[in-house]
């Protein structure tokens, strides 16, 4: 497939959904760069982080960075810092880590998005969850944690089921029903993503709307 | 459940029986905690060269972190907090329990001797940040508060305490085995989070110091061998694959490292939007066993196609390690690495797979200098290190 310049073939494929519609964008190494979009597969986290936090990825919206050069003085209107730990966001640009949990309430809205980014998209969490806090959070927020864990948990638990039926048809060479099994598996492991991928969209500002495919 | 309250003062734990006692009068040792004393000699777990797939999939490792609620994260915390938190996790560690016929010791790094932080570095016990304290903020240092709790004598858990985080447990076993060691890492989770509160998000999950670990908190990763791989030049494609799949490949002793002897580490980046059964599942069943398939496929591939040029590289590494009179710690691992492939082929006869994989080990500056009992320059490991491999594969002949 050729990249968008028409010119070198496309290895990097970008796949964004905005306002419901999939975008796909297929560049060659060189327009990615241009654009912004990593190149690198091996580029660790961190370095993504500290990229996307100082603005160098343009793919990523980034909350006025360039108009805080030096971190000592903060504006007004800059995001107070926490109050629990008295740590300051840019300090958490500089090292990379935050200085208590309550960090994670207090500067919720910049940090959403670098986590999302570094975890390729990932902005809720799917899986264990301790048992106090479960009770504690329900109880105090009335979130719908409970709901939410719940149906993950079933998923897991589906999908244990299923391995488990898939492993014994393979066994008994029953390939017909292990295709059926497998396609089972796929579904139920691909449902927290497409959740996610359409929160996503929101933050994707960047990226232009292009023609939905399929 | 007994003890919710972790904003400020100590919480009260319950002993073993259920009795609850007060915080500051415990005599460690009558809990079955032992405190400091010898790291063991000899093999560890992990090396063992057991379990599935151990031909090519040499370790498997989880690791779970997690702190408490109410207390900054250890790379911002005052030394008192730093202190408090140690005292309390390391309470909770005493109070759990632990196999018949194990011991937990508990290493307080900071009054430890540097010798002894890099034997547990070179065993896989802790990371080598937690032996230098130093975190990435450039906070602390060799004697702020910190300590590893090591289950004896298998090695298999260990529970590392104010490292990035306030508890970071690590559970470690030989061939593939990651749901063993994930069961074992939620169990010890589960016994802790009876005693403590940890932090806890409902969108972000478990907090953790660095938001590249939140979500599950969970790293798994496997250590392979992939010495036919690359001699059969397919080796960029495997790391390529496991990179486009969010996993991280890294060199046999951790982050940074380089990846000599052809050992990788494949671990997970992503903790966050996946279960832990998804990430298990994810590695354990479809990215490892594809790997050693690949692997298996070259080797098998080099004996048909071009068994004198395995044999030839096989037996020159065998040659250097039992002639060599100064040998550099990633030259004795890149050999090794070669003989490890003819041992497992069996092109080389006489020489055992434990002896290739205790000198991966043995071949480390910390176990060198132990064993021969006295600290050494860099240039005087080359000659003991030389001296010590010729010594054990020249043994190992019949």
């Amino acid at each position: 497939m050729l990249c968008e310049c028409q010119q070198r073939q496309a290895t990097i494929h970008e796949v964004l959904i905005q306002h419901g519609k999939k975008v796909e964008r297929h560049l060659c190494e060189q327009c990615a760069s241009k654009i912004g979009v990593s190149t690198d597969p091996h580029m660790p986290i961190s370095q993504l982080i500290s990229n996307y936090i100082s603005g160098k990825n343009l793919s990523i919206p980034t909350v006025s960075d360039k108009d805080e050069p030096s971190a000592k003085k903060p504006r007004p209107g800059a995001t107070p810092p926490c109050p629990s730990c008295s740590m300051t966001f840019s300090k958490f640009k500089d090292t990379g880590l935050l200085g208590c949990p309550t960090c994670y309430s207090s500067f919720q809205t910049r940090l959403s998005p670098l986590i999302a980014r570094a975890h390729e998209g990932g902005e809720q969490h799917i899986g264990k969850v301790p048992r106090r806090a479960l009770a504690t959070l329900s109880e105090s927020s009335g979130t719908d944690l409970e709901s939410l864990l719940g149906s993950a948990s079933e998923r897991e638990q589906r999908l244990s089921q299923v391995r488990t039926k898939l492993s014994n048809a393979v066994e008994h060479e029953d390939y017909e029903q292990a295709a059926m099994l497998r396609d089972e598996m796929t579904r139920l492991a691909s449902l927290p993503s497409s959740q996610i991928e359409t929160r996503v969209v929101s933050s994707s500002s960047s990226v232009q709307e292009t023609e939905q495919t399929s | 459940m007994q003890a919710n309250d972790t904003s400020g003062h100590v919480p009260e734990f319950p002993e073993r029986s259920g009795r609850k006692r007060a915080i500051p009068h415990i005599s460690i040792e009558s809990q079955g905690m032992i405190e400091g004393g010898p790291i063991q000699s000899g093999t560890t777990v992990w090396l063992k060269g057991t379990g599935q797939m151990s031909d090519v999939v040499m370790s498997s490792r989880a690791r779970a972190a997690r702190n408490l609620a109410g207390f900054p994260f250890p790379p911002a915390a005052s030394s008192a907090d730093r202190s408090q938190i140690m005292e309390i996790c390391r309470r909770c560690i005493e109070s759990l329990d632990h196999d018949k016929g194990s011991t937990v010791r508990w290493f307080d790094l900071r009054n430890s001797e540097p010798t002894d932080r890099r034997l547990l570095v070179e065993r896989q016990l802790m990371s080598r940040q937690h032996a230098r304290g130093r975190y990435a903020n450039g906070e602390g240092g060799p004697d702020s508060p910190r300590g590893v709790a090591v289950i004896e004598p298998e090695e298999r858990i260990s529970i590392l305490v104010n490292e990035e985080d306030h508890l970071r447990v690590q559970v470690i076993r030989p061939g593939l085995a990651l749901e063993e060691c994930l069961n074992e890492i939620n169990e010890f989770d589960d016994a802790i989070e009876e005693i403590v509160d940890y932090a806890f998000h409902p969108q972000f999950g478990y907090l953790t110091a660095c938001p590249t670990n939140v979500g599950t908190g969970l790293r798994l990763s496997v250590m392979v061998h992939l010495p036919a791989l690359k001699m059969t030049g397919e080796l960029e494609k495997v790391r390529n694959a496991a990179s486009d799949m969010g996993l991280a490949v890294r060199g046999l002793y951790g982050e940074g490292s380089q990846a000599a002897g052809e050992f990788y580490q494949v671990s997970n980046q992503v903790t966050l939007g996946r279960s832990d059964e998804m990430l298990l599942r994810e590695i354990e069943s479809e990215v490892v066993p594809s790997i050693v398939r690949y692997e298996q496929h070259a080797r098998a591939q080099l004996m048909t196609e071009s068994r004198a040029l395995l044999e030839d590289k096989a037996f020159r590494s065998l040659g250097i390690l039992q002639n060599a009179r100064l040998m550099k710690p990633d030259e004795a691992l890149e050999h090794l690495g070669l003989v490890r492939l003819g041992v497992i082929c069996k092109v080389i006869p006489d020489i055992t797979l434990a002896t290739v994989h205790e000198l991966l080990l043995m071949i480390q500056p910390g176990h060198l200098q132990r064993s021969v009992g006295k600290e050494l320059s860099q240039s005087e490991r080359r000659v003991a290190r030389a001296d010590l491999v010729r010594d054990r594969l020249n043994q190992s002949k019949p």
